[in-house]
């Protein structure tokens, strides 16, 4: 053993002269060598024999190895080995070199009070005057956080000692929750003092305590990014920005969302919460899940608390993923509930959570929701006990869900039959039963029982509507809403006693709704109009005369607006047979104010539309010819809004599209004329609407504006809808879409245009959304992507029980349900009677 | 947020005891004196005030408190715990484990 221990010592030595046996100039040869190479370990030794032949001469240059090679070991974090450096320094010269350095190199290994005496040691031999700002803080900093008394410093300089005393009292009372005497403790302390950092530290974290989060950042936020300070106020500052602080490139971020827990007194979580972070922003999100649910086995819960937070955010994070993420996150949390058993709370969450993220999903099947929702309703019952209440809303979700209105996908249907396009429901036998059933376990809930309603009058079932909307207005006599919904349907059937009967009695018991104070105009107007054709004059008086007393003085409403209440019953007495009446009538209307025309197009229209004698047409139509033959921007922007109206009332007449061309001709006329955006804005606003818009129209007014305000936010945005409109197959939105709307939004911010921001700011969503998912879907196709996940790649899905097959089945194969889908309306359309306009 | 944790009432609390909860926030978190704290006690309590809208919220709300697990942890202790400071002793640990970051 002793001979192999020999050889080892001899392999050691190979290679290495012994100092002593070297020549002096090799050995200073070899020094200035090891010194360049900054190779100071073996430098010093080099120097030490030289030192033993000549101290007066070599004696300076070790000790300026040892401290270079101290600095080495501080940088290589060898706090111990700097500290025996230190040691040979003071041997030496019988003082230390570089006190700060010495102090750095104490408090690292933990000996706080020697590395503050060093430091006061420093500071009595420099004086304080010749300190650097660093060397100052780093004496306060040395002396703070020593947290023991240091002779030297109450006897040589009862200056400082003084105002440390004030910091650590100010940390004393700031424990304490004494804010205010901490900073007033504070006030002992000079701007200059080089404890100002500690000043500001206490004061900080005095506002953060207080809650006032613009202070303590602004007080934090101060120091140098090599300081003492701006390490221990770093987590501070990352709670208050909510996590989001950026981190140098290299900078670990588990240390720092430790000393947050601890901060936030849940050191419980400190070796947590961090590992679960990094697992989450490394794509790992269930075994992020799995780390927490392992480690706390409160874990997860839907009692109140920080863990029901956590649960929350595990269970609904998927809903903020992309397709394919929440797609793998759901079937990952599958398997680690399916491990641990008997986790009703989970499965419950669960349970939900994948319900409402499957629902979205076009590849399931009707009935397989409706299972997969009967399976959570067994978990609920098992956690929570029966609630009717709660199954009955869940069986009104699904209702919902199946009942939702499908469209046809076909490009050119938007173009060539857009106003006759119909919906057709998802699943009309599933949404029917899955109402009942909701009905059925709660039947006293008033939105399921209308929800009902318009699903029948949506698959076009009047004798299953009317025998809902008589089981509705016995169920709920006296509400507004259903008053108002039996009140259009009577009407709609030409029972327009009841029907008025109805809506008067919605109109008073909320006076403030306007579509039912609408819906009643309307009503007047539609029973006025029949009652004229039957030639019976007191009948149609009577309705228009409460129509004129609810209706409004001025020009804004076509429907409830005196002036139009005034032309509409010139033109029943016209149709009752009593032209001198309907005349007289006629000429008080247009005394009223017909300034701009469009009291005189309205009835020429709406005599069209009420197909008024032929006499009276003509009369009108020769008042309009007037207004076309020299128009004018205002006067074509007024006219616009009448046609529109009449659109409303009687979509889809060919007589109107010929009347929309001789407005466009007429517009076309106005273009060369002056005029304000507000009219422009109309004109190209109405143009947009027609079924067949007209390019040439929106293109004039938009360039007439931009000629007068290039920078016109409104015209821009038509400038680049016209843009976009004017193929007849719309291409996919790019980045310099986005772009162009961004600088749109920009100058709209500028002029803080509110209306176009809030369709800019909808229509840049869409297209970052259309974007964003452009570039997912290329990511998908990125073999590489799930490398760090190896273990469940090998789990073979195929092998799953027979309900997660049918759950987790491969998709794309049924149409695209998502794109599909169209907002149903809920109130049935006021003007969808073409039968009897109004 | 949790509606819940922003009024401090128990998920099984009922209307009687979420309204009082709720006037008893707004009157200390007036529009004027906290206007963003007042909003989101208003709109807790929207998701919340009756049973119906309880259910509806526990059975299809999707909202996420937060972006990330540290996110959400950090927003439940900004809405629903007031920051208390280190003791003194903690404190001392606490700067002295700073020395060596």
């Amino acid at each position: 053993m002793k001979t192999h221990m020999g050889k080892l010592k001899k392999q050691k030595n190979k290679g290495h002269e012994s100092p002593k046996l070297l020549a002096t100039a090799l050995l200073e040869e070899k020094t200035a060598a090891d010194l360049d190479r900054q190779n100071y370990g073996r430098a010093k030794e080099w120097l030490k024999e030289l030192c033993k032949r000549n101290k007066e001469l070599y004696q300076p240059r070790l000790i300026a190895c040892y401290q270079r090679l101290a600095e080495q070991m501080l940088e290589k974090g060898q706090r111990h080995e700097a500290k025996t450096v230190f040691e040979q320094i003071r041997l030496l010269t019988g003082r230390p070199v570089d006190g700060r350095m010495e102090a750095q190199s104490l408090a690292l290994a933990d000996d706080y009070s020697a590395a503050a005496a060093a430091m006061v040691r420093r500071y009595g031999e420099e004086g304080g005057e010749n300190l650097t700002v660093a060397e100052g803080e780093s004496l306060a900093d040395a002396l703070v956080i020593a947290f023991e008394e240091i002779p030297e410093l109450q006897e040589n300089h009862p200056d400082l000692h003084r105002e440390l005393q004030a910091v650590r009292t100010a940390l004393e009372h700031l424990g304490a929750d004494r804010f205010a005497d901490a900073q007033n403790e504070m006030k002992a302390i000079g701007r200059h003092s080089p404890f100002a950092g500690w000043r500001l530290f206490i004061k900080g974290l005095c506002a953060f305590y207080a809650g006032d989060d613009a202070k303590a950042l602004e007080a934090l936020q101060r120091f140098g990014k090599d300081s003492f300070l701006f390490r221990a106020a770093r987590p501070f500052i990352h709670i208050m920005n909510d996590g989001t602080t950026p981190l140098s490139k290299d900078e670990a971020k588990e240390p720092l969302l430790m000393d947050i827990c601890r901060i936030l007194h849940r050191p419980e979580l400190d070796h947590i919460l961090p590992r679960a972070e990094y697992l989450w922003r490394m794509g790992r999100h269930a075994d992020s899940f799995e780390h927490v649910s392992r480690m706390l086995s409160d874990f997860p819960t839907n009692e109140p608390g920080l863990l029901r937070a956590l649960s929350r955010f595990y269970f609904q994070a998927l809903f903020h993923m992309s397709y394919n993420q929440g797609d793998k996150y759901v079937r990952d949390l599958h398997y680690i509930l399916k491990k641990r058993r008997n986790n009703d709370v989970a499965n419950l969450l669960y349970t939900r959570s994948r319900n409402l993220f499957f629902e979205t999903d076009q590849g399931f099947s009707d009935p397989d929701l409706l299972r997969l929702w009967e399976e959570f309703l067994i978990c609920h019952e098992r956690v929570a006990g029966e609630s009717r209440r709660l199954r009955a809303l869940v069986y009104a979700h699904l209702g919902d869900l199946f009942g939702e209105t499908l469209c046809d996908d076909d490009p050119f249907e938007s173009w060539f039959d857009r106003r006759k396009m119909k919906g057709r429901t998802r699943n009309f036998r599933l949404a029917e039963e899955a109402y009942e059933k909701s009905l059925a376990l709660y039947p006293t809930d008033k939105e399921i029982h209308l929800k009902l309603l318009a699903l029948y009058e949506k698959g076009d079932l009047s004798a299953k509507r009317n025998k809902k909307l008589d089981e509705i207005s016995r169920l709920f006599p006296d509400d507004k809403d259903v008053l108002a919904i039996n009140g259009n349907s009577c009407i709609e059937r030409k029972a327009y006693l009841k029907g008025i009967e109805c809506l008067k009695r919605a109109v008073a018991l909320d006076p403030l709704a306007r579509i039912n104070r609408e819906a009643l105009g309307v009503a007047y107007i539609k029973a006025s109009l029949h009652f004229a054709r039957q030639k019976k004059s007191p009948r149609y008086r009577e309705f228009m005369k409460e129509a004129m007393d609810m209706g409004e003085a001025d020009l804004t409403n076509m429907t409830l607006g005196r002036p139009y209440l005034l032309v509409r019953q010139a033109i029943f007495e016209w149709i009752g047979g009593r032209e001198k009446e309907g005349s007289l009538l006629l000429a008080e209307a247009m005394e009223n104010g017909d300034g701009d025309g469009r009291l005189s197009y309205f009835a020429y229209l709406i005599g069209r539309t009420y197909e008024a004698p032929s006499p009276l047409i003509s009369q009108l139509e020769n008042g309009i010819k007037k207004i076309f033959a020299a128009p004018t921007p205002a006067v074509v922007a007024a006219l616009t809004e009448v046609i529109q109206y009449a659109r409303l009332i009687v979509p889809g007449k060919s007589w109107l599209d010929k009347e929309s061309r001789r407005l466009n001709a007429c517009a076309l006329k106005a273009a060369d004329r002056p005029c304000t955006p507000q009219d422009a804005e109309k004109i190209v606003h109405y143009a947009f609407g027609e079924r067949w818009p007209d390019f040439e129209l929106i293109d004039r007014y938009v360039k007439k504006m931009l000629n007068q305000d290039p920078k016109s936010p409104l015209f821009l945005y038509f400038q680049y809808l016209h843009g976009k409109r004017s193929h007849l197959l719309q291409r996919p939105p790019t980045e310099k879409d986005l772009q162009r709307l961004r600088d749109i939004q920009a100058l709209a911010v500028e002029r803080n245009e509110r209306l176009l921001l809030n369709l800019l700011g909808k229509e840049i969503r869409q297209i970052e959304e259309f974007l964003s998912s452009s570039f997912e879907d290329d990511d998908d196709d990125d073999p590489d992507e799930d490398d760090h996940d190896d273990d469940r790649k090998a789990i073979n899905f195929e092998k799953l029980d027979e309900a997660l097959d049918r759950i987790f089945k491969p998709r794309g194969k049924s149409s695209s349900r998502r794109k599909k889908k169209k907002a149903a309306t809920s109130q049935a359309s006021l003007f969808d009677d073409s039968d009897i306009p109004f | 947020m949790d509606p819940y944790e922003v009024l401090g009432v128990s998920p099984q609390a009922d209307d009687d005891t979420i309204r009082k909860a709720y006037l008893e926030l707004v009157r200390r978190f007036s529009p004027d004196c906290d206007p963003d704290a007042f909003k989101r006690i208003s709109q807790a309590y929207e998701l919340v005030k009756n049973e119906k809208l309880r259910l509806e919220h526990y059975l299809f709300n999707r909202d996420s408190p937060g972006d990330t697990p540290f996110h959400a942890f950090l927003q439940r202790v900004r809405v629903c715990e007031k920051r208390k400071p280190m003791a003194f002793e903690q404190m001392k640990v606490y700067l002295r484990k700073c020395v060596s970051k």
